[in-house]
């Protein structure tokens, strides 16, 4: 008797963490959580190339890996797509650090200046480009944090600036409440599910050089 | 045998018809555009690849379809007035003749077109016509 309860529990608690992987969990209130530890991390990632390609290498310091991001005059992203409730999973979180921003000294319109050595994107996709929402957490020295600005290529992408600290050297972490801030960026609770998470570097407005390093990322119901 | 005259033969009759060909297409015609914008812009992702790839690419092709609409258009009503004039186009003038045959004229034969959809059974109306008329000879 006692052995079948212990095989019956066994079974219970095998379905559970069964049903917890199924629906993403990887820890107690965190939908994805990305460290980039592993050498195959970035598998899961996949690329978008706007103007030519950035290079998103896995680096590895002893057990801990990161993800470094060099563009010459490039364009192209990392993204990983994942469905969720932003008011479920509020929290994302990562490291960054800026070694390199673009030199926006020559670029006089917004359109040429529309490049950032950081950027994280959450992004709710509906049916049209217009009708879908974007936000990007943008790393700038141009610009205070907290500052919103629209994206030059449409209203419905807004990006908040979350850091002007100058760049090199230090790793910062972040952590924002993104059911916040799409409120105070659109003005309304977000009606649609995220579809995507990214990272990207670019500098090919400005045609310079950009460089920053990304790492763990995490969707969270909790900060 | 009888040529085409007239592809557009009675609006009643025909219109339903007519839009049995032309909504469907329609409908294809514009679910396949929206599914062609709606995967590229699902596999580019990132706002600035869609604003900088396929928006561009979209008014390109829009400002194409302006002129190929309207072909494409013409080309649709023309085969929907053939298609359908191939199954009413003929029905006019048979329920004028089959007036005739109930009227007692039964040396009425109705006439068709090779390819007109109710060929088939308009030839046998004809033998039906053919042996009430000698049936009421001999009798």
């Amino acid at each position: 008797m006692r052995r079948m309860l212990s095989a019956k529990s066994l079974v219970a608690v095998i379905a559970f963490f069964l049903a917890m992987d199924v629906a993403g969990y990887s820890a107690a209130g965190y939908l994805k959580q990305f460290t980039f530890d592993d050498a195959a991390a970035l598998d899961t990632w996949a690329k978008m190339i706007l103007h030519g390609k950035v290079d998103y290498t896995l680096m590895k310091v002893g057990p801990n890996g990161y993800v470094q991001a060099v563009s010459e005059k490039a364009c192209s992203a990392l993204y990983y797509r994942v469905a969720f409730k932003a008011a479920d999973y509020p929290y994302l979180s990562w490291k960054w650090q800026v070694i390199k921003f673009p030199d926006k000294s020559q670029a006089f319109d917004d359109k040429a200046k529309n490049d950032y050595a950081a950027r994280m994107y959450v992004i709710f996709p509906f049916l049209s480009f217009s009708s879908s929402k974007f936000i990007e957490y943008v790393w700038t020295d141009d610009a205070p944090a907290g500052t919103v600005i629209d994206s030059p290529d449409g209203k419905n992408i807004k990006m908040i600036v979350v850091r002007s600290d100058p760049a090199g050297g230090d790793w910062y972490r972040e952590s924002r409440n993104v059911y916040e801030d799409y409120l105070k960026a659109f003005g309304e609770q977000p009606k649609l599910k995220v579809g995507a998470v990214a990272m990207m570097c670019d500098a090919d407005n400005t045609k310079s050089e950009a460089e920053s390093l990304f790492d763990e990322i995490a969707i969270a119901s909790q900060e | 045998m009888i040529r085409r005259k007239r592809y557009f033969v009675d609006k009643n009759t025909q219109m339903p018809y007519l839009g049995l060909v032309t909504v469907p297409l329609a409908v294809l015609l514009t679910a396949v555009y929206y599914a062609i914008y709606y995967a590229v812009m699902n596999q580019l992702v990132i706002p600035e690849a869609i604003a900088s790839a396929l928006l561009p690419a979209m008014k390109k092709v829009n400002s194409i379809m302006i002129f190929v609409l309207p072909v494409c258009f013409y080309l649709i009503v023309r085969a929907a007035l053939i298609y359908s004039n191939k199954i009413v186009g003929p029905v006019p003038r048979i329920e004028r003749e089959l007036d005739r045959a109930i009227a007692g004229d039964y040396s009425v034969r109705l006439k068709t077109r090779d390819n007109d959809a109710l060929a088939p059974m308009i030839g046998k109306v004809n033998v039906l016509l053919e042996k009430m008329e000698r049936e009421r000879d001999v009798g």
